[in-house]
């Protein structure tokens, strides 16, 4: 073979070489236009060998990219190998982004006659790259983010250690506190304890003096009856032997105010005594009109001079529970009354009695002077007397209050009707009733031995 | 009808003595009245075999109270049936529970006359018809 063909065999092998390069062969001359390109570089760009044949390398850039290549291209001139990145403008203006591999040519004299650049499509290393780009800035974000989520937490923790300081502190505060109350307690506990001794001395102090009054109250009794004992005998007496007129009405003078002072005495201190907290109920059974008939014996012989009818209506075996003696003295101030307070010289008083589920209500009606409604709201009222004069000496104005006192610590009520002036009045009070169950033995048998000597 | 009978007053107010004296006199009734001052006075009489027909006593007396004098007469046979009425001027319920529970009776003071003469009365009676029964057995 010649060297001709031997030439043209190895430019043909060498040709198929850079043509089927799986890299771009791209030639250019001293003024950077281009000589030849391989198929690389033709398929890459989209343009054919004859349209980019003799066209400046920069032809296919944006100017941005112009001035970067042209600057790079100066260093090759340094006789130096760089590798360096071009965006190129496709045929259809899309950008590519590229690997270039830049070697100067040298003719035989060494002069500088082109360059040859080694292209490679780094669009998917540059697409990796941006992504990897992003994904560094997204870390760092993320670490920045961490970062500051650390930082945060520093914070927390710096505040929260505060907090448990703090914590720890009113916690000691608290158990001062506590302890402080604790000792408020004890104290308090202590002033109690003080507080019911005191309490109790001073009930005691107060039930002695109460008993003191008493004991007073039953000593002045005592005392003041004393002189009116023979008083009251005599006076009556003395004033019927008298027969000089004129002596005869001083007599009635000193008879009446000693009536009247006796009266006051019995029942003020009756009133004293039913006030007293440590006057105690004797309750009994007691036949309400066997006791009724009994009282009305004893009442008649006092009020000589006039002449009483009393009606017992009381059904038989109307049973209470009473104190016999208080009962009796309600009796004796509420017949006094009616005959005190009566219209003519006949006086008939009616005592009656209607049982109502547990309470007996007991009546007592007289044909008096009666009362008035503005009379009605006063009568129980302690020396209230219904003429308002307290000059009249027939009355201590205690009768009724004392009537009032009685029923009320026998748990009951007492009221007054009146149908008005001349009409008389009727006195009612409730007694508790006691439930008869079959075979109670008679139980009189106390009454009829108490005070009246029934004849045999 | 009236009824002759002894009452003895044993008080240690002379006055109330004096007066019952007074009071209780009455032609019709022929009451024979004895008083004493104190309880030692009172058992004196009955020791001398003053009976009387019924005792008016006073509770509150100084130096022997009426209790006293009512156990004594009661301890004694030959006086435990003479009736005893109370004099009281005790406002207490002791006094007032004392002297019905003891079956005796007692009166208030200052009380009627005509009240005090019902009682003696009614005692008088009661001796009476006593007396009566046991007779007639």
């Amino acid at each position: 073979m010649d060297i001709e063909t031997a030439l043209n065999e190895s430019e043909k092998i060498y040709r198929q070489i850079v043509e089927n390069l799986n890299e771009g062969i791209w030639i250019l001359d001293n003024n950077a236009s281009t000589t030849y390109v391989n198929s690389y570089i033709t398929q890459l760009l989209g343009y054919t060998t004859n349209e980019m044949a003799g066209k400046r390398l920069f032809e296919f850039m944006d100017d941005t990219w112009t001035k970067i290549a042209e600057e790079k291209l100066k260093y090759v001139l340094q006789e130096t190998e760089r590798e360096y990145e071009f965006e190129f403008l496709r045929k259809n203006k899309t950008r590519i982004f590229t690997s270039a591999h830049i070697s100067p040519l040298f003719d035989v004299n060494g002069k500088y006659v082109g360059a040859l650049v080694g292209v490679q499509d780094i669009s998917y290393r540059k697409k990796m790259e941006s992504e990897l780009h992003d994904k560094f800035n997204r870390l760092q974000m993320s670490e920045l983010a961490t970062l500051n989520i650390m930082e945060d937490l520093q914070n927390t923790i710096e505040e929260l250690t505060k907090a448990e300081i703090q914590i720890r502190e009113k916690n000691q505060e608290l158990q001062k506190i506590n302890s402080q109350l604790t000792s408020a307690r004890e104290e308090l506990t202590i002033l109690n304890q003080n507080l019911e001794k005191k309490v109790k001395e001073r009930t005691a102090d107060v039930e002695k003096l109460l008993k003191q009054k008493d004991e007073f109250i039953s000593q002045l009794g005592h005392d003041l009856k004393t002189p009116l004992t023979p008083l009251n005998i005599l006076l009556p007496i003395v004033k019927e032997r008298e027969q000089d007129p004129q002596l005869k009405e001083h007599l009635e003078v000193i008879f009446n105010n000693i009536f009247y002072m006796k009266n006051l005495v019995i029942k003020t201190l009756a009133l004293a005594q039913l006030n007293s907290p440590n006057a105690e109920l004797l309750l009994q059974d007691i036949d309400l009109f066997i006791q009724i008939r009994d009282i009305l014996k004893m009442e008649i012989p006092l009020f000589q001079g006039k002449n009483i009818i009393f009606e017992n209506n009381i059904p038989a075996n109307t049973v209470v529970q009473i104190d016999l003696l208080q009962i009796r003295e309600l009796f004796d101030n509420l017949i006094s009354n009616a005959v005190k307070y009566s219209q003519e010289d006949e006086v008939k008083i009616t005592i009656d009695a209607k049982q109502m589920d547990d309470f007996i209500v007991v009546s007592v009606k007289d044909m008096g002077i009666g009362l008035e409604s503005d009379q009605i709201q006063h009568v129980f009222d302690e020396f209230y007397k219904v003429d308002n004069s307290r000059h009249d000496l027939q009355s201590t104005g205690l009768g009724l209050s004392i009537c009032k006192r009685i029923v009320e610590k026998h748990g009951g009520r007492i009221w007054v009707e009146s149908q008005g002036k001349g009409k008389g009045s009727t006195f009612f009070f409730t007694l508790k009733a006691h439930k008869r169950t079959n075979g109670e033995e008679n139980i009189n048998a106390n009454t009829n031995e108490l005070r009246i000597n029934t004849v045999l | 009808m009236s009824i002759t009978g002894t009452i003895l007053v044993v008080d240690d107010n002379p006055d109330v003595i004096n007066s019952l004296k007074i009071g209780l006199e009455d032609a019709t009734r022929g009451y024979r009245i004895l008083g004493a001052e104190n309880g030692q006075k009172c058992l004196q009489m009955l020791k001398d075999n003053i009976i009387p027909d019924v005792i008016l006593l006073d509770i509150m007396m100084p130096q022997m109270s009426g209790w006293e004098v009512f156990d004594r007469i009661k301890e004694n046979p030959s006086w435990n049936t003479i009736p005893i009425i109370f004099l009281t001027a005790r406002t207490d319920r002791i006094a007032k529970n004392a002297g019905s529970f003891l079956g005796e009776d007692y009166i208030e003071k200052p009380f009627e006359i005509v009240d005090l003469e019902n009682r003696i009365e009614i005692v008088f009676q009661n001796k009476v018809s006593k007396k009566t029964l046991i007779d007639k057995k």
